[in-house]
């Protein structure tokens, strides 16, 4: 197995020979939403990475607000110049006593002004929560003067970053082309993305349409799920299933036995099979006939004697909405 | 008594011409005393090793029948004129700083060490003297490293993100020091196997009594199928050599003090910043604690180092 990988502490991008693209995201600090950043950008700037894939990775697993700042930063939008570079490093110089001369030696060790300036400061007790769009905006309101507390709260991992913004020399611009692919890829995989995010909320579901043949490679079938509104199954969630070999196989061979109706690839089925699906929330949607979207919903397990009847409610669903105002 | 110094640079290292013994020499010798035994500084072909008590089974492991003998921590001995003794450095397991003494004039050689305890190596302690050689391998101040329990956290969480996709951890690190410091440091994550030339030094060093967890030799029945979620910690060359094909899918990671600069890390799997050696603040607080008067820098940015000594009052030099 080949290995294509762009990494450091808290961000893994791999590809494998396979074309799977995994990400992961790491429990508690979120200390992390600029290290994260930071990492995806040395990923990016390195020779030979696959950057869609670096950057689907890295929007696959950062939290919702991150996603889009990032796609912001890397399609050429910049935060306003905070302060000179010259200003900053003798801000720097400054409040550590370092000589001019020890700080030169220091550049050409580590080749880089932003890198040196930002790993001679002595690491924070306790770093910056804030995510990169609040680290953004703090920025914003800051002087030159006023800087200077920011990077000093920032992790040592991120203070290049933060200082190559803060000084306007942050320079990396994608193609429209690379960051397109990075989202289409990002959409299309949260399910392989996201394996130990546990989801929020669980109902059992029944299928009516299936792919009678998934692609070369794909987990499972695309399947359609409903519940229950009085007897009629009304879809709630299309979603590719991840099953084992062996159910994945039995699925298929029900689905084909059992077919009422064909559109290409999809086969109609009687809604008797019944299964688990998880989600992290629900949203109002008007444009579907259930008038409620799942978020991240994924297929967790198939109960092929259950009976259909005890499959869940539309109305399960819709009483988890949030309060209209 | 004399003036002549009592340490002098020749070309088969650090010599004592009182005492007729040389200190981590790099050519063959009659007498060497040795600081720690990385192979940088326990070379084979000396006529007499001296090292301490501590350091000898990994010595007698890596060189093989030699003529050594050992010293308890502060033990003294009398060699010629000198008197010498060796003081824990906090490096790796076993390693000293060699202190040399004639007529109540003190130097001091530090060898390699760190100030931070790992809870596995002997912890650094300060040696009152006039001259401090000094190590000064990160002797610049972007090297500040993060306490151990963080950067063991961070490996951890790595791990565990790897053993939840059904990815093989593997942690390169050097066969003795920081191998055992990793594997003693770490939480429980999964199972900890080594490749075989870790396993072999860290026997040695659990047989000697350090406190070591239970690992696993790798060996061609070891398979991320039997252990899954597994860490393997093996040294950087054997990646090279295809050694870890077969436990792929595999995340690699390394784990060193160049860590710390990205064009180290570039082109590496993850990488943790974690040194054996001292940092910046380590290397200026273990100096000030000798109350040495003269300070002489070897092995890294040594004329650096040197400079900004001289800026800070000491008399320094670079060991030449």
């Amino acid at each position: 197995m080949t290995r294509v990988s762009c990494s450091d502490p808290v961000f893994t991008c791999s590809q494998t020979s396979s074309g799977r693209v995994g990400g992961r995201k790491l429990p508690g600090r979120s200390v992390e939403s600029m290290i994260r950043f930071a990492a995806l950008i040395a990923a990016l700037t390195q020779p030979g990475t696959d950057r869609a894939a670096c950057l689907a990775d890295y929007l696959t697993t950062a939290p919702e607000p991150d996603g889009q700042t990032a796609i912001a930063l890397l399609s050429g939008q910049r935060p306003k110049r905070r302060a000179a570079p010259a200003t900053l490093r003798s801000q720097i110089l400054h409040a550590t006593a370092l000589p001019d001369w020890l700080f030169d030696a220091t550049r050409a060790a580590t080749g880089d002004s932003a890198e040196a300036l930002g790993l001679i400061l002595p690491p924070p007790l306790t770093p910056e929560t804030d995510s990169l769009a609040e680290t953004l905006n703090h920025l914003a309101t800051l002087t030159p003067l006023t800087l200077l507390p920011l990077i000093q709260n920032t992790a040592p991992e991120a203070r290049p970053l933060l200082i190559r913004l803060a000084t306007g020399t942050f320079r990396l611009t994608l193609p429209p082309d690379v960051i397109d692919a990075a989202r289409a890829r990002a959409a299309g995989q949260p399910a392989a993305a996201k394996p130990q995010t546990a989801p929020r909320h669980t109902l059992t579901a029944v299928m009516i349409y299936a792919e009678a043949a998934p692609p070369p490679g794909a987990p499972g079938p695309e399947l359609t799920l409903a519940l229950w509104d009085d007897d009629q199954p009304i879809p709630v969630a299309r979603l590719r299933a991840t099953l084992p070999d062996a159910e994945r196989q039995a699925l298929l061979t029900w689905v084909r036995a059992h077919a009422t109706d064909r559109f290409g690839p999809v086969r109609q089925v009687p809604a008797t099979q019944v299964f688990t699906i998880g989600f992290d929330a629900v949203t109002p949607n008007r444009r579907r006939k259930s008038g409620v979207a799942l978020i991240n919903p994924q297929v967790l397990s198939w109960h092929p004697s259950a009976d259909p009847a005890t499959a869940a409610h539309l109305r399960d669903l819709t009483d988890l909405l949030p309060d209209q105002p | 008594m004399t003036d002549d110094p009592l340490l002098t640079v020749t070309q088969a290292g650090l010599y004592c011409p009182e005492g007729d013994f040389y200190i981590d020499p790099m050519r063959a010798v009659p007498r060497a005393l040795i600081t720690h035994g990385h192979s940088d500084h326990a070379r084979r072909g000396h006529g007499a090793y001296l090292s301490t008590s501590a350091a000898l089974p990994v010595l007698r492991h890596r060189l093989g029948r030699i003529s050594v003998e050992g010293l308890r921590y502060d033990q003294t001995l009398r060699i010629g004129a000198v008197t010498v003794s060796f003081h824990p450095a906090g490096h790796v397991p076993g390693s000293a700083q060699i202190r040399v003494e004639r007529a109540g004039e003190v130097w001091v050689v530090s060898g390699d060490y760190k100030t931070e305890a790992d809870g596995l190596a002997e912890p650094f302690a300060p040696v009152p003297c006039h001259t401090f050689i000094t190590e000064c391998t990160f002797g610049l101040p972007i090297y500040q490293w993060q306490p151990q329990a963080r950067v063991m956290a961070d490996i951890a969480a790595w791990w565990a993100g790897n053993a939840a996709q059904g990815i093989t951890s593997i942690l390169t690190a050097y066969s003795f020091g920081k191998a055992q410091r990793l594997m003693a440091g770490l939480p429980t994550v999964g199972p900890i196997l080594t490749h075989p030339a870790v396993e072999d030094v860290t026997q040695v060093l659990r047989d000697q009594g350090y406190p070591l967890p239970t690992t696993l030799r790798t060996t061609p029945d070891v398979t991320p199928q039997t252990h899954p979620g597994a860490l393997i910690i093996a040294p950087p060359n054997v990646l090279a050599s295809g050694w870890a094909d077969r436990f792929a899918p595999h995340s690699t990671a390394f784990a060193s003090g160049w860590m710390t600069l990205a064009a180290r890390r570039r082109g590496l799997g993850a990488a943790f910043t974690l040194s054996d050696h001292a940092d910046w603040p380590g290397l200026n607080a273990a100096i000030r604690a000798t109350g040495a008067t003269r300070v002489l820098a070897t092995h890294g940015n040594t004329a650096t180092f040197a400079r900004w000594l001289t800026e800070q009052g000491y008399d320094a030099g670079v060991l030449q």
